[in-house]
C-alpha cells in the first residue's frame, strides 16, 4: 500500500485540489492575511523598534546622553598637568561609555582671578575658558571672537565675553582688564591683562538640546552675584563673571593655570541594543568613583553632570513599552489566526470527510492521511507565506507612510529583512499545525467528553488565575517587560474565554421565549442558537476580536488622554519662559511685551525643607514653586471634589501691600537715598541698606547700597540693582527696607553694651506723588538671625512720604561678630508661610495639614505651615514640591532680610510672541508643543501604530474567521434547509432563521467582547500608560474609554459578519436541493 | 417499538378540511403524464425520467418500485414539488405542480404534500415534538392548539412519552415515526415516502410501514412510497415499477 500510496496522492492531491479550487483559495486567504499580520508586527517589533529606538535616542539630543566630567586639579596646577589629565579622563569616560562610541570635546577654565578694586567692597572675580564647540551655542554681538593666531604673544590675553558679563562689569570691544591671583590660582602670574575682543550672547542656555553651557562654572548666566568666593570654602560669597573666552590653545600661555578642566563625551547610540545602552547607563552611573578612583591626587574634586542614565532608563522602558503594545497586538492576532485557521482546517476536514471514510475503507492508514493533510497544508501555507513577504513589506510600508508614524523615524527597510522571513516561516510552521490538527482528530470524536469538559473548565479557571495575577504584577510599581507583554493579552484571552461561557447562558432565556411563540422564524433562530451554539473557535474568534480590538482602542485613548494631561502638569501654563536675560525688572518688560502685558513671574528653584533630606537623583530634588496664585490659573486634572483653586485658596496674603508701598523715583533705573544715622555707642559703627523696590507690576528687586557710617552725616548713597532696575510705568515702589548695622571693630562680649541707634534713609519721590503713603502700616523687626543673637531690642520705624526712620537698640559687641538686621515692611509681620505641599513629600516628611516645615530660599530657612496637600504640582509632577503665593512667599523671604530677586521664569498666555522670546536667549516651553512631543515621541508612537494594527488585524481576522465558519456552516445545514424547504417552509423563512441567529449570536458576542476588552482596558491600560521619563505618568492614567471607537470597531464586525453571512445564507437557501433528502443527519 | 393501534381513533383537526376531505372518486389525485427529467447535458446526461406517466387516486397506497437510479426519487420529487419536469405535466389535487411558481410550490408542500424521508429529516436540534411542529409554527397555528395537535400526532405513532427526545435520542424506528408524524401535522392530502425503511432493521421497518399504511387509511390520504421492500409492496394497494425512467406496464 505504500509504495501505491506514494504513486497515488499527488494525483489524488491534484485531482483534489482541482475539485476543491474555491475552498482552498478561502484557507490560503486565511493563512495570507493571518501571516501578514503576524509578519507586519514582526517587523513593527523588530526594525520600527529599532527606528524607534534610534530616533527616541537622537531626539534625547546631546542634553539627554551628554556625560559632562569636570575635574578640578589641585590649586596652582598649570597647562602641562591639564595636558595629562585630559587623556586619562577621556579614557576613564570613554570606558563607562563602552560599548558606545563616543565624541570628546575639551574645556580649560583658569580658576577664578581677582577682579581689579573698584572702591566697592568686593569687585569680585572672573575666569579665563579655552572652550570648543562654540559656535552652535553663542551669537557673537559686538567686536570679533579672539583670533588663534594672535595668542601666545607678550601682550595682552584676546578675550570675548558674554553680553551680561559686559554689562555688568561695563565692558566693551577694546577694553582691557588686569586680573589678579587669587587664593584659588596660586599659580597665576601676578598680573594677567585681557583685552576685551568681542561681546557674545551664550545660546540655548537651557535649552535640553545643546547643553554646552552645562560645562561652564556659571551655566552661561556670565554672572553670579554670589558665588563661593575662593579661599574661603564656600562660605563667603562675591560676585563671579565669565567665561572670558580665549582664543583656542590660548589658556597655556596666559600663565593663569588651570582650574578645572571639563571633558565632555557625546555618545553615538546610532543602532545600539537596549542592552548596549543599559551597560552604558550603569558605567555612567559609575563615572565619578571610577574618575576619583583613576586619578588619585591628581584630582581634587571631581563631579560628573549627566542625564544619560536616567535617558537610558528612560528610553528602555519606553522600548519595553512599545515592545509590549506590539507583541500584545501580535499575539492576539496569532491567536485569531490560529482561530481562524482552525476554523478553515475544519472546513476542509468536514468537506473531506466521506472522501476520507471511504479512503480509510480502502485501506489507507490515518497517518498517511495526515501525511497527505498535512503536505497539502505545506503546500497552501507555503504560498501564502510567499506572498505574504511581500503583503507584509506593503503594509508596513503603509504604516510607515502614516505621518505620525513616520514623524517618528520609522521607515520601511531597504530589501527584505531576514527577521520578515523568520516570523512568516516560524508563523507559517504554526499555521500548518492548525490546519492538520481537525484532520488528526478520530472520526466521530466531536463531543467533548466529560471529563474533557471538566479539564476545560479547570483550564480555563487557571487561565484566569494566571491573567489576575499578572494584571495584579503589571498594577505594581515596577513590572518586569514580561509581564506587560504577557498580561494583557492573557486577561484578553481570559476575560474571552470567561465571556464564551456566559453568552450561551442567555439562550436559555431566548429557549423559553421561542417556545411560547407560535410563529416559525425568530423562535426556530433562537433555539438553533441556544441549542447549537455556535462552534466555539468561531465565537471565540469573534469575542477575542472585538475584545481585542476595543482594548486597543481603549488603551489608545487611555494614553492620549494621559499624555495630554501629562503635558498639562509637566508645563503649568500655555507657555513657560525661563532663563530669560536681564534682571526681573528688564525680564518683566520683555516678557510683558510679548505677552501682551499678560505674563506672570514665577518662583521655579530647587529647595530644601528643614532636616528633609532629599534622597535620589538629582531630577529628584525637590522644587519650590511660587506664583501669584490668585491670578494664576492652575490646570492638571485633580481627584474629585478637589479643585486648584480650592487647594491653593489660603496661599496669597490678604492684604496688598502696595497700598502701603512708598513712590520712588527710578528715571532710568538709577536708584539713590539719602542716609544718615546716629549711634549712642562710643565705637564706630556703620549701617548697609538694602531696599526692596517693586516695579510696579508685582516684580521686585534688590537694592544695595554701600556701608556708611553712623556719624550723624546725610550722605547720598547710590543703590546697585544687578542687572539693572526698569520701572518704566514710572511705578516704582519702595516695598521694604532692610539695615544691616555693623559694628566696626571687634568688641569682646558684653564691651560696648547696648546703644541707642537711629537710621533715616530718604529717597526722591516721584513727581506728583501724593504723601498719603506715609500713614501707611510699616513695620520694624529684626531678622530670626539677628531675634536669636539678641543684638537688637525695640526696632520702631516712622515713615514718611519720602523716606523711612528706624530706631533701636543694638548690643554693640554682637553687632561686632555678625551684623544686626533690622527689617524694615510696607507689611504688617508674616504669618508662617502657607504652603501647598506635594503627596510624595507629605508623606516622605510624615507632614500634614497644620504641620509647620521650614523652606530655603536662598540663604535663609522660612517658616513656613503646609495648608494643603496635593497629588502632585503643575510644573514640578515627577518630584516633590512645595506651592506658595509669590507675594507671600516675598513678604516671608524679606522678612529675613532675604532680599534677592525670586523671579525664575514666565508664565504666559498660548498666544505669546514664543519667537521673540527666543530670539532675546530665552529658554521657551510651549505646553502644545510639549503635549505633541509627549504623543508622537519616537517610541511612543509605535505604542499608538501597534494599537491601530490590533484594530485592524483583529477586525480582518475576525471577519475571515466568520466567512470561514459561514462556509462550514452552509457545509453542514445544507440537507437540513432542504428538510425545512420540504416540510413547506419558504425560501425566505429558512434563510431568515439563520440570518437572525447569526445576528443574534454575533451581536452578543461582539457586545461580550467589547465589554471584555472594556473591562481589560479599564484594568490594565492605566498601568501601560507610562511618562516620557518611563516611570508612572502624573497625573496618575485614567482609563478612558472611547464610545465612538468602540462602537465603530462592533460596527465593523457585525456588519463585515452580515456582509459575509448574508450571501453565504442566501446561497444555503439557493443551493439546498432535493438531493440534500437523501443524505443522514452524519453530513 | 410501540405498535400502531389506536391509529384510526385519531380525530383529524378541526378546520383542515383539505386533509380530510373525501376523494373525488373521479379523479386522480395525483396525475402524471409523460414527464421527463434529464440532469446534465451532453455526453454526460443522465436521463432519470423518459415519458413517465403516473395516476393515483385518493386514499390509494402506491408503492413505486425500482432498481437504484431507476428513477424513483426523481419521480417523488417532481410530483411533491421539489423539482421541475423538464417535459411533462404533474398534477397533484388538481394543481400543475410543473408550472406553479415557488410561492406555490411552497404552498403545496405546506398544504398539500408531505414527505417522509429515508434518512427521516429531522430538524437535530429540536425534540420530537417540536420537529412535529414544525408544519404546525408554519401555519402560525395557535399555541395551544399546536400543542394539543403534536400530542396527538405522537401518541397516534406511539411516541406519547418521547416528546422532548431529540433525534439522536431516539433510534431509527422512532426517528421515523416523529417523521411521519411531522408529516401527518399539516394534514395533507398526499403522503410521499422515499424509501422510509431503507436505513430501519426488519422487524421496525415493518412496524412503519404498517403505520403509514394506518395513517393512510385514517387520515383517507393517497400516499407514493418508494421501496424495495416486498412487504412494503405487498401492504401497498398497488405497485408500479420503474425502469430506466419508464413505467413498465403492470
Amino acid at each position: 500500500m505504500t509504495a501505491a500510496w506514494a504513486r497515488e496522492v499527488p494525483a489524488l492531491a491534484l485531482h483534489r485540489a482541482r475539485a476543491q479550487a474555491p475552498l482552498l483559495a478561502a484557507v490560503t486567504a486565511t493563512a495570507l492575511v493571518a501571516l501578514t499580520v503576524l509578519a507586519t508586527c514582526g517587523l513593527l517589533l523588530t526594525a520600527g523598534r529599532r527606528d524607534a529606538l534610534d530616533a527616541a535616542l537622537a531626539a534625547a539630543g546631546t542634553g539627554g546622553t551628554q556625560v559632562v566630567a569636570r575635574v578640578v586639579p589641585p590649586a596652582g596646577a598649570v597647562a602641562a598637568d591639564a595636558g595629562a589629565l585630559v587623556p586619562e579622563v577621556t579614557a576613564v569616560a570613554a570606558d563607562a561609555l563602552a560599548p558606545l562610541p563616543a565624541t570628546v570635546s575639551t574645556w580649560t577654565e583658569s580658576p577664578l582671578l581677582a577682579l581689579p578694586e573698584d572702591g566697592s567692597e568686593d569687585p569680585g572675580y572672573a575666569y579665563l575658558t579655552d572652550a570648543a564647540d562654540l559656535a552652535g551655542a553663542a551669537r557673537l554681538v559686538e567686536g570679533a571672537w579672539p583670533d588663534a593666531a594672535a595668542a601666545g604673544g607678550s601682550g595682552p590675553v584676546d578675550v570675548a565675553l558674554p553680553a551680561a558679563t559686559a554689562a555688568a562689569l561695563g565692558l566693551a570691544p577694546g577694553d582691557a582688564l588686569d586680573l589678579a591671583p587669587s587664593p584659588d590660582a596660586p599659580a597665576a602670574a601676578d598680573r594677567t591683562a585681557v583685552r576685551v575682543v568681542g561681546v557674545f550672547q551664550p545660546l540655548h542656555r537651557g535649552d535640553a538640546g545643546t547643553p554646552v553651557w552645562a560645562r561652564d562654572l556659571l551655566g552661561g548666566a556670565g554672572v553670579d552675584p554670589g558665588h563661593a568666593r575662593p579661599g574661603t570654602s564656600g562660605r563667603q560669597q562675591s560676585p563671579a563673571y565669565g567665561p572670558l573666552v580665549v582664543a583656542p590653545g590660548a589658556l597655556a600661555s596666559a600663565g593663569t593655570g588651570v582650574g578645572v578642566v571639563t571633558v565632555a563625551l557625546r555618545p553615538d547610540p546610532a543602532g545600539a541594543s537596549v542592552a548596549a545602552l543599559r551597560e552604558a547607563a550603569e558605567g555612567v552611573a559609575r563615572l565619578r568613583p571610577a574618575l576619583a578612583d583613576a586619578l588619585g591626587e591628581r584630582a581634587d574634586r571631581t563631579v560628573v553632570r549627566t542625564s544619560f542614565p536616567a535617558t537610558a532608563r528612560a528610553t528602555a522602558t519606553q522600548h519595553a513599552v512599545a515592545g509590549a503594545a506590539v507583541l500584545t497586538a501580535g499575539l492576539v492576532g496569532v491567536a485569531l489566526a490560529a482561530a481562524a485557521l482552525l476554523l478553515a482546517g475544519r472546513l476542509l476536514a468536514a468537506r473531506r470527510g466521506p472522501e476520507r471514510a471511504l479512503l480509510l475503507d480502502r485501506g489507507a492508514g490515518r497517518r498517511q492521511l495526515l501525511g497527505l493533510a498535512g503536505a497539502e497544508a505545506a503546500a497552501v501555507v507555503g504560498v501564502a507565506g510567499v506572498l505574504a513577504v511581500p503583503l507584509a513589506l506593503a503594509a508596513y510600508r503603509a504604516l510607515a507612510a502614516v505621518p505620525l508614524v513616520a514623524g517618528a523615524g520609522i521607515a520601511p527597510p531597504e530589501g527584505v529583512p531576514g527577521s520578515l522571513v523568520a516570523t512568516v516561516g516560524v508563523g507559517a510552521v504554526g499555521l500548518v499545525l492548525a490546519l492538520v490538527a481537525p484532520a488528526a482528530r478520530r472520526p466521530g470524536a466531536r463531543r467533548a467528553t466529560g471529563p474533557s469538559r471538566l479539564a476545560r473548565s479547570g483550564g480555563d479557571l487557571l487561565l484566569v488565575a494566571v491573567a489576575v495575577l499578572a494584571a495584579l504584577r503589571l498594577r505594581s510599581d515596577a513590572p518586569a517587560d514580561a509581564v506587560r507583554v504577557l498580561a494583557p493579552v492573557l486577561a484578553l484571552v481570559a476575560a474571552s474565554v470567561l465571556v464564551l461561557r456566559v453568552v450561551p447562558l442567555l439562550g436559555g432565556a431566548a429557549e423559553r421565549g421561542a417556545r411560547r411563540s407560535r410563529r416559525f422564524v425568530l423562535p426556530l433562530a433562537a433555539l438553533d442558537a441556544a441549542r447549537r451554539p455556535r462552534a466555539a473557535v468561531a465565537l471565540l474568534l469573534l469575542v477575542l476580536a472585538a475584545a481585542g480590538a476595543t482594548f486597543g482602542a481603549g488603551w489608545a485613548a487611555t494614553w492620549s488622554r494621559s499624555q495630554a494631561e501629562q503635558a498639562e502638569a509637566l508645563v503649568p501654563a500655555a507657555v513657560v519662559a525661563s532663563d530669560v536675560p536681564g534682571s526681573p525688572t528688564a525680564q518683566g518688560v520683555l516678557v510683558r511685551d510679548a505677552a501682551r502685558g499678560a505674563a506672570l513671574p514665577v518662583t521655579d528653584r530647587g529647595t530644601g525643607f528643614g532636616t528633609l533630606v532629599a534622597s535620589g537623583p538629582d531630577e529628584a530634588q525637590p522644587r519650590l514653586l511660587a506664583v501669584d496664585t490668585g491670578a494664576a490659573e492652575l490646570t492638571g486634572r485633580l481627584p474629585d471634589g478637589t479643585t486648584w483653586a480650592g487647594l491653593t485658596a489660603g496661599l496669597p496674603p490678604a492684604d496688598g501691600e502696595l497700598v502701603a508701598a512708598l513712590p520712588v523715583r527710578a528715571e532710568g533705573g538709577d536708584l539713590a537715598v539719602r542716609l544718615s544715622g546716629t549711634t549712642g555707642s562710643e565705637h564706630p559703627m556703620s549701617v548697609t541698606p538694602a531696599l526692596v523696590v517693586d516695579d510696579g507690576h508685582g516684580v521686585r528687586v534688590r537694592a544695595l547700597g554701600d556701608r556708611v557710617p553712623l556719624d550723624g552725616a546725610e550722605r547720598v548713597v547710590d543703590l546697585a540693582t544687578p542687572g539693572g532696575f526698569v520701572a518704566p510705568d514710572g511705578g516704582a515702589r519702595v516695598l521694604a527696607v532692610v539695615l544691616r548695622v555693623h559694628t566696626d571693630v571687634v568688641l569682646d562680649e558684653g564691651v560696648g553694651g547696648v546703644a541707642d541707634v537711629a537710621v533715616r534713609v530718604a529717597w526722591d519721590p516721584p513727581p506728583g506723588a501724593g504723601d498719603a503713603a506715609g500713614a501707611g502700616p510699616w513695620s520694624a523687626r529684626p531678622t530670626a538671625a539677628t531675634a536669636e543673637n539678641q543684638s537688637l531690642s525695640r526696632p520702631e520705624v516712622e515713615v514718611g512720604p519720602d523716606g523711612v526712620s528706624a530706631t533701636g537698640e543694638v548690643d554693640v559687641s554682637r553687632a561686632s561678630y555678625l551684623p544686626t538686621v533690622a527689617v524694615l515692611t510696607s507689611f504688617a509681620p508674616t504669618a508662617p508661610l502657607p504652603v501647598v505641599v506635594t503627596e510624595d513629600l507629605a508623606a516622605g516628611a510624615g507632614l500634614r495639614v497644620g504641620d509647620p516645615l521650614e523652606v530655603a530660599v536662598g540663604g535663609a530657612s522660612l517658616p513656613a505651615a503646609v495648608a494643603a496637600v496635593a497629588p502632585y504640582l503643575p510644573g514640578a509632577a515627577d518630584r516633590p514640591a512645595v506651592l506658595a503665593d509669590l507675594r507671600a512667599l516675598s513678604r516671608a523671604a524679606i522678612a529675613e532680610a532675604e532680599t534677592a530677586p525670586l523671579v525664575d521664569a514666565w508664565w504666559l498666555p498660548a498666544d505669546a510672541d514664543v519667537d521673540a522670546l527666543r530670539d532675546a536667549g530665552a529658554q521657551v516651553t510651549s505646553r502644545a508643543a510639549v503635549a505633541g512631543d509627549l504623543a508622537a515621541g519616537p517610541l511612543r508612537v509605535g505604542v499608538l501604530a501597534a494599537l491601530g494594527l490590533l484594530v485592524v488585524a483583529a477586525v480582518a481576522l475576525a471577519l475571515v474567521g466568520t466567512a470561514l465558519h459561514a462556509a462550514e456552516t452552509a457545509e453542514d445545514r445544507g440537507p437540513e434547509v432542504a428538510r425545512l424547504l420540504a416540510v413547506g417552509a419558504s425560501p425566505r423563512a429558512v434563510a431568515g432563521t439563520y440570518v437572525v441567529q447569526h445576528v443574534v449570536v454575533d451581536l452578543l458576542a461582539v457586545a461580550a467582547g467589547t465589554a471584555a476588552g472594556a473591562v481589560v482596558a479599564r484594568a490594565l491600560a492605566p498601568a501601560l500608560t507610562i511618562s516620557a521619563t518611563g516611570g508612572r505618568p502624573v497625573p496618575e492614567a485614567l482609563p478612558v474609554w472611547s464610545w465612538p471607537a468602540a462602537g465603530t470597531i462592533a460596527a465593523l464586525l457585525l456588519a463585515g459578519s452580515a456582509a459575509v453571512v448574508l450571501p453565504a445564507t442566501a446561497a444555503l437557501v439557493r443551493r439546498a436541493s432535493a438531493a440534500h433528502l437523501r443524505l443522514g443527519d452524519a453530513t | 417499538m410501540t405498535g400502531v393501534t389506536g391509529v384510526a381513533g385519531v380525530p383529524a383537526t378541526a378546520g383542515e378540511g383539505a386533509g380530510t376531505a373525501a376523494p373525488d372518486a373521479g379523479a386522480p389525485l395525483v396525475r402524471v403524464r409523460g414527464v421527463h427529467r434529464t440532469y446534465g447535458s451532453g455526453r454526460a446526461a443522465v436521463h432519470a425520467l423518459r415519458g413517465v406517466d403516473l395516476d393515483v387516486a385518493p386514499g390509494e397506497l402506491v408503492a413505486l418500485v425500482g432498481r437504484s437510479g431507476s428513477g424513483k426519487t426523481t419521480l417523488l420529487n417532481v410530483v411533491g414539488g421539489l423539482d421541475r419536469p423538464d417535459a411533462g405535466s404533474v398534477h397533484v389535487d388538481g394543481t400543475d405542480v410543473a408550472t406553479l411558481d415557488a410561492a406555490g410550490q411552497v404552498r403545496l408542500r405546506r398544504d398539500v404534500v408531505a414527505f417522509v424521508f429515508q434518512t427521516f429529516g429531522l430538524v437535530p436540534v429540536l425534540s420530537a415534538a417540536e420537529n412535529v411542529a414544525v408544519p404546525l409554527r408554519l401555519r402560525a397555528l395557535p399555541v395551544a392548539d399546536r400543542e394539543r395537535r403534536v400530542a396527538l400526532l405522537l401518541r397516534l405513532v406511539g411516541l406519547d412519552g418521547h416528546a422532548a427526545l431529540r433525534p439522536d435520542e431516539l433510534s431509527g424506528g422512532q426517528q421515523q415515526r416523529v417523521a411521519i408524524a411531522r408529516a401527518l401535522a399539516g394534514s395533507p392530502r398526499l403522503l410521499i415516502a422515499d424509501e422510509p425503511t431503507g436505513q430501519l432493521d426488519t422487524e421496525t421497518g415493518l412496524a412503519v410501514m404498517a403505520l403509514i399504511r394506518a395513517v393512510v387509511e385514517a387520515e383517507g390520504m393517497a400516499a407514493v412510497v418508494s421501496t424495495h421492500d416486498p412487504v412494503m409492496i405487498g401492504l401497498a394497494d398497488r405497485a408500479v415499477r420503474l425502469v430506466d425512467g419508464r413505467v413498465l406496464p403492470a
